[in-house]
C-alpha cells in the first residue's frame, strides 16, 4: 500500500487537473504480427469517476477487450502499449515495472474475466483462491484469511459459503463460479474493478442476478465498475457512462440515458436500431463487417459502412470532440443532428403467408442420458439416475411456421431439436414426420427433408475442406444430374457470399460468413424443415441481425418451416411465429409469439422475459430477478418442475406435476391456470423407466 | 487457377512478403497450400533435405546392387563387401570414416546402409499405419463392440515388449528384411491404432460430424471424409518417431542375427559390430550412429513441419 502523506500530495494534485480515478489518456496498443504491427486500438481516452460505472460498448474486433488489458497491462508477449497513459490514483500504470504492478493489480484495480469456467484454477478450491489473493495483498493471518474469505462468499451471494469454500471449481455451477472470481476480485477492495464480459457465459436469469450482485457492490463500496460487453441491454442497465467503440477507436462517448436516447454517432444509431429487442420494432440493419485490425480504412474506420459519409470522410480521422451532451467522433455530427435510436418501423406481424398442415409432431417424446454406460454399471444397483434431457415433450410444426424453441441451458432444447433429425436416439415417445412415423421414414428422404444448422460457426464446418467441397458431398448426394459447380454457386449466392468463396478454407471466413455456409449446406439438400441450434448466438449484433433476416427470407422463398432453437428471447421474437418455452426438459408454455410476448402465463416465461437487459434505458422496469439455478436434471424435484424457483408457488405445486394444457391464453403448464396434471399412467411409465 | 498456382511456384517468396493481404491469397489445391506452408518452416526442410539425400542414397546403392552388381561403388570407392585393408584404421584421406574389424570401408558401408535402413523405416511404419489408422479411427468413431474388440485386441499386441514380438514374428516367418518390415509393421500398429481412436473420439463430437449424419452420408463417408482428416495430425507426428524406432529396431534385429544377413551392411548392425571397440576404434559405429541420428532427426524435422502445414488452421492465423 502507499503511504498516506504521499497519497495525499498525489490526491491533491488529481483534484486539481481532473477528479477522475482512473484517466485513461491517448491509449494506444500495438500487436507485433508476422505481417508487421498492428494498431489493435487507437488513441482511447476516458475517465472513470469514483462509484461510477462505465460500460465500454462493441462488436468484436472493436478493441474494447484489448482496452481492458491495456488498463491492467495484461497483453500478450507481441502486444505493447505504444502510446498514452493510464493513471491510477495518479499513478502512471502503463510505465510501471511488473514489480510495482504486482502491487497494484487485485488491491487497487481488479478484473474479472468472461469465461469462468476456464478461469479458476481446478485443481485449488474456492477458498484456496480466494485467501491466496488476500494473503499476497494483505497482512492477515490464514484463519483471518479463511474468514474474510467466507465473508466475501456470503457478500457475493452464494447459499452456504461455509460448505463452498472447501469445493473445487468443477463441483460449482457457471454462475456460481462467476461470483467466487467476482469474491477474489474484490477481497482487496480495490478502487477499480474491470469487468470483461462477466455474463456472457451465463443464462438470462443467472446474468440478471450478477448484474444485480455488481451494481450493489459498486454502491455497496463505493467501487468504480469499468464494464465491457457487446451487449447493449447490459449496458443500459447497468451503466452510468458508455464509451462506444467501433474498430479500435471510441466513437461516441456519455451518459448512458444521454447516449442511448439521442445517438449522435451513425454507429451508435445502427448498433442500437440492429439490436433485437423484446418491443414491438423489427431491427434495422447495419450492413457491413467490422474491419479487421490490420485492414481498417484510412479516414473515418465506419465512413466505408455509413450511409451519412461523404468524401471528407475518407480522408481524416475524427477527433472525439464534444456534441450536444456527449462526445462523439463524426465530422459530420453538426449536419447529421441526434439520430433516432429505436427503428420506426413496427414490426411485420404474422411473417408466414399461410400455415399449412402438420409437418412434424412429436407426442410424449423422452431421451433420457445415463451415465452407466458399461454393462456392469447397468446390473448393478444404485448409481445416479439418468439425466432426463427431454422429459415427454409434445410439439407439433406446421408447414411454414417457424417454431421458437427457448430455454435456459439445461433445458433440454437442443437435445429435442437433435430428436427431430434423429441425430440422437429416442428414449421413448413418438416422433411422425409429415404424418408419418420417423421409423417407416426411409433414411434419405429424412436425410433431404429436414436439415439442421448448428451453433458453433467454428466447429460446423469440416476445417480440412474448402467450402466448395462441402457443399459438393452435399449436393451430390441429394441431386443427382445437376450441375454442381452451378449449383454451389446458385447457393452461395443465396446465402448471400461471393461464389468465390468456395475455394476458401472456414478459417478463411469470418464468423457470420460461416455461418452462412452452414445454411447453404442446410439447403444444398432443398428440405422442408430446418431447425437452428442458436445459429446466432456466436455472432455480432449487427451480423446477427444480416442472419436472422437471410434465414427470414429463405424461408419466406421455399416456403420452409423452422424450428429456432435459441436462449435470446430478443431473436426469438424477431423471428417465430410461435414460441415454446422449455424448463428442465419439458415445454412449459407454448403460444403465438405476440401473445405469449404481451402476457406471458407461466412464471418462469415472465421471469425470463423480465430477465432480458433492454437496450432503452428509459424503459427500466421493475425486474423479476430468479433465485437459485436451474436444478439437477438427474434429480427433478417433485411437483412441478419450476417449483423451487417460482416466485408464484402454492404449497401443492411440491405434490402436483402440471400437465401442458390448453387455456384460453395458450398452452401451459402451470397449476395458476388449471388443474391437468400429469396423468398416473404417465407417472407409473416415468417410475418403471 | 493454375496461372495463380503457377505464379505462386515460381515465386513463393512473394507471399510472404509484407503487402500479402487476404486478397492476394489465391485458392491453391491441398497439396500446393501444403507445401507452401512447408516451405516456411526452414528445420523442417532441412529434416527433408537430410531424408532426401538419405533416400536417394538408399535408391542408388539399391540399383548398384541389385543390377550392376557394386560395381558403380567400385569405380568410384571401395567395395562394402570385401575385407581389403588394414582392420580397424582411423579415419584418414584415403578411408575419411576409417575401416571396421575386417578391414572394410567405414564410409562404403556406411553408405551402403542407407537402403536398408530407409527400407526399413518407410515400408514398416507405412504398413502399421495403413492398418492401425483406419481401424483406430473406425474404433473412435463406431464405439460400442467395434471399438471393444479393435483396441483389446490391440491392448494385447501391447502386452508384448515390442521387440519380443518383432524377434517372435521374424522367428516365425524366417529371417530375411521382407519380413523383419511385416514384423515392424504389426509390432507398431497399436501406435497408431490407439492414437487415431483417441483423436477421432473428440473429433467425432464436432459439429460437423453432426452435419455429416444430418445429411445423410454413409458411414465410410464419414469415417473416412470427415474424421480421418481431422486426426491426420498426431498421426504424422508418430509416424515420423516411429521411423526413428524402426531404424533402431532394426537395428536390434540385426544385431541378434534376425535381420539382413552379414556382409549386406545395415547402420545398426555396423553399430553393434563396433560396439567392443568403442574405446580403441570408436569410428566404426560413431558414423553410422551419426547417419542414424541425422535421418532420424530428418524424419521427426519432418513431422513437425508436415504438422503445422496439413492444418490449415495455422495458416493465416488472425491472432490478436
Amino acid at each position: 500500500m502507499v503511504d498516506a502523506p504521499q497519497e495525499e500530495t498525489s490526491h491533491i494534485a488529481r483534484t486539481e487537473a481532473t477528479d477522475a480515478l482512473l484517466t485513461v489518456q491517448d491509449l494506444t496498443t500495438e500487436f507485433a504480427t508476422a505481417t508487421g504491427s498492428i494498431r489493435a486500438i487507437e488513441d482511447v481516452s476516458f475517465d472513470v469517476h469514483p462509484g461510477e460505472s462505465l460500460g465500454i460498448v462493441g462488436e468484436s474486433g472493436s478493441g474494447k477487450s484489448v482496452t481492458a488489458r491495456s488498463i491492467m497491462r495484461l497483453l500478450d508477449e507481441n502486444g505493447r502499449i505504444a502510446n498514452g497513459s493510464v493513471e491510477l490514483n495518479g499513478r502512471d500504470l502503463s510505465t510501471m515495472s511488473e514489480h510495482e504492478l504486482t502491487e497494484v493489480r487485485g488491491s487497487d484495480i481488479a478484473m474479472i474475466f468472461q469465461d469462468p469456467m476456464s478461469s479458476l484454477t481446478p485443481v485449488l478450491t474456492a477458498g484456496t483462491q480466494i485467501t491466496e489473493t488476500i494473503l499476497e495483498h494483505q497482512d492477515v493471518t490464514k484463519a483471518q484469511a479463511k474468514e474474510q474469505a467466507i465473508d466475501l462468499l456470503d457478500r457475493v451471494r452464494i447459499p452456504d459459503p461455509e460448505s463452498v469454500i472447501d469445493t473445487y471449481p468443477h463441483q460449482l455451477s457457471g454462475g456460481q463460479r462467476q461470483r467466487v472470481l467476482i469474491a477474489i476480485a474484490i477481497s482487496c477492495d480495490p478502487d477499480v474493478l474491470i469487468a470483461d464480459e462477466p455474463t456472457t457465459a451465463l443464462d438470462v436469469t443467472i446474468e440478471a442476478q450478477i448484474l444485480d450482485l455488481l451494481e450493489d457492490l459498486v454502491n455497496e463500496r463505493e467501487m468504480s465498475l469499468v464494464q465491457i460487453t457487446h451487449d447493449l441491454g447490459v449496458v443500459a442497465e447497468t451503466c452510468d457512462r458508455v464509451a462506444v467503440m467501433y474498430a479500435g477507436r471510441i466513437v461516441e462517448q456519455g451518459p448512458v440515458s444521454e447516449v442511448f436516447v439521442e445517438p449522435r454517432h451513425p454507429y451508435t444509431a445502427g448498433l442500437l436500431r440492429s439490436t433485437p429487442r423484446i418491443a414491438d420494432v423489427e431491427p434495422d440493419l447495419l450492413a457491413g463487417n467490422v474491419p479487421d485490425p490490420g485492414e481498417r480504412p484510412v479516414g473515418c474506420n465506419f465512413a466505408p459502412r455509413c450511409t451519412h459519409s461523404t468524401e471528407d470522410c475518407h480522408a481524416v480521422n475524427p477527433p472525439l470532440e464534444p456534441a450536444g451532451g456527449h462526445e462523439v467522433a463524426c465530422i459530420r455530427t453538426d449536419d447529421i443532428g441526434p439520430l433516432e435510436p429505436i427503428p420506426a418501423a413496427t414490426r411485420r406481424e404474422s411473417t408466414h403467408q399461410e400455415v399449412g398442415g402438420t409437418i412434424v409432431e412429436g407426442e410424449n417424446v423422452r431421451k433420457e442420458f445415463s451415465s452407466a454406460d458399461s454393462l456392469l454399471d447397468r446390473l448393478l444397483p444404485g448409481g445416479d439416475p439418468p439425466v432426463r434431457a427431454v422429459d415427454g415433450v409434445d410439439l407439433s410444426l406446421s408447414k411454414g411456421e417457424t417454431l421458437g424453441l427457448v430455454g435456459e441451458s439445461g433445458s433440454g432444447k437442443t437435445t429435442l431439436g437433435r430428436l427431430l433429425l434423429e441425430l440422437t436416439d429416442r428414449t421413448s415417445g413418438e416422433i411422425r414426420f409429415d404424418g408419418r412415423p420417423l421409423a417407416e421414414v426411409p433414411n434419405g428422404e429424412l436425410r433431404s427433408r429436414i436439415q439442421f444448422v448448428f451453433q458453433d460457426p467454428n466447429s460446423s464446418l469440416n476445417p480440412r475442406q474448402t467450402v466448395g467441397k462441402i457443399l459438393r458431398f452435399a449436393v451430390n448426394k441429394h441431386e443427382a444430374g445437376v450441375d454442381v459447380d452451378e449449383r454451389i454457386a446458385e447457393l452461395l449466392t443465396e446465402v448471400g457470399l461471393d461464389p468465390e468463396t468456395r475455394y476458401d478454407y472456414p478459417h478463411q471466413l469470418s464468423g457470420g460468413q460461416k455461418q452462412r455456409v452452414g445454411v447453404a449446406r442446410a439447403l444444398a439438400v432443398d428440405p422442408d424443415v430446418i431447425v437452428a441450434d442458436e445459429p446466432t448466438s456466436a455472432l455480432d449484433v449487427s451480423v446477427q441481425g444480416q442472419l436472422l433476416d437471410l434465414l427470414e427470407d429463405i424461408k419466406r422463398k421455399h416456403g420452409l418451416s423452422m424450428v429456432f432453437i435459441s436462449h435470446d428471447l430478443s431473436v426469438i421474437r424477431h423471428i417465430s411465429d410461435r414460441v415454446a418455452v422449455m424448463y428442465l426438459g419439458r415445454i412449459v408454455e407454448v403460444n403465438e409469439t405476440a401473445d405469449l410476448f404481451d402476457a406471458p402465463q407461466h412464471p418462469y416465461t415472465e421471469a425470463l422475459l423480465s430477465a432480458v437487459p433492454n437496450p432503452d434505458p428509459q424503459m427500466n422496469v421493475a425486474r423479476t430477478v430468479l433465485e437459485g439455478e436451474i436444478p439437477d436434471p438427474k434429480r427433478p424435484p417433485t411437483g412441478c418442475n419450476f417449483v423451487t424457483r417460482c416466485p408464484d408457488a402454492m404449497p401443492e405445486c411440491e405434490r402436483l406435476d402440471p400437465e401442458l394444457a390448453a387455456t384460453d391464453d395458450g398452452d401451459v403448464a402451470c397449476l395458476l391456470h388449471h388443474d391437468v396434471t400429469r396423468s398416473d399412467s404417465d407417472e407409473a411409465e416415468r417410475s418403471t423407466n | 487457377m493454375s496461372e495463380e498456382s503457377g505464379y505462386n511456384g515460381s515465386g513463393g517468396q512473394s507471399a510472404d512478403t509484407s503487402d500479402h493481404s487476404r486478397a492476394s491469397v489465391e485458392n491453391p489445391t491441398g497439396f500446393q497450400r501444403t507445401w507452401r506452408e512447408f516451405r516456411a518452416h526452414p528445420l523442417a526442410v532441412a529434416g527433408l533435405a537430410v531424408v532426401s539425400i538419405v533416400t536417394i542414397v538408399g535408391i542408388v546403392t539399391f540399383l548398384d546392387d541389385a543390377l550392376l552388381e557394386n560395381a558403380l561403388i567400385k569405380s568410384v570407392y571401395y567395395s562394402p563387401f570385401k575385407p581389403e585393408f588394414m582392420p580397424l584404421q582411423g579415419p584418414s584421406m584415403a578411408h575419411p570414416f576409417g575401416t571396421d574389424t575386417l578391414g572394410r570401408d567405414v564410409l562404403a558401408r556406411t553408405i551402403y546402409g542407407a537402403k536398408v535402413s530407409i527400407q526399413v523405416a518407410l515400408t514398416a511404419v507405412l504398413v502399421a499405419a495403413a492398418i492401425g489408422s483406419p481401424l483406430g479411427v473406425i474404433a473412435g468413431y463406431m464405439g460400442g463392440y467395434v471399438e471393444t474388440i479393435v483396441m483389446r485386441t490391440v491392448d494385447v499386441i501391447l502386452g508384448f515388449p515390442a521387440l519380443v514380438l518383432a524377434i517372435g514374428l521374424v522367428a516365425a516367418l524366417g529371417f530375411n528384411l521382407t519380413n523383419v518390415i511385416i514384423a515392424l509393421g504389426i509390432v507398431y500398429v497399436p501406435q497408431f491404432a490407439r492414437i487415431a481412436r483417441s483423436t477421432a473420439l473428440s473429433v467425432s463430437n464436432e459439429e460437423y460430424v453432426d452435419a455429416a449424419k444430418a445429411l445423410g452420408y454413409s458411414r465410410p463417408h464419414i469415417v473416412f471424409r470427415e474424421v480421418l482428416p481431422n486426426c491426420i495430425s498426431p498421426l504424422l507426428v508418430q509416424a515420423s518417431l516411429l521411423m526413428a524406432f524402426a531404424i533402431i529396431a532394426e537395428a536390434s534385429l540385426s544385431f541378434l542375427g534376425l535381420g539382413v544377413q552379414p556382409p549386406t551392411p545395415t547402420w545398426g548392425q555396423m553399430v553393434s559390430d563396433g560396439s567392443g571397440y568403442l574405446t580403441s576404434a570408436p569410428w566404426i559405429s560413431l558414423f553410422p550412429g551419426a547417419a542414424i541420428f541425422g535421418t532420424v532427426l530428418g524424419f521427426n524435422l519432418i513431422g513437425d513441419g508436415l504438422r503445422d502445414a496439413l492444418d490449415p488452421r495455422e495458416s493465416a492465423e488472425r491472432r490478436f
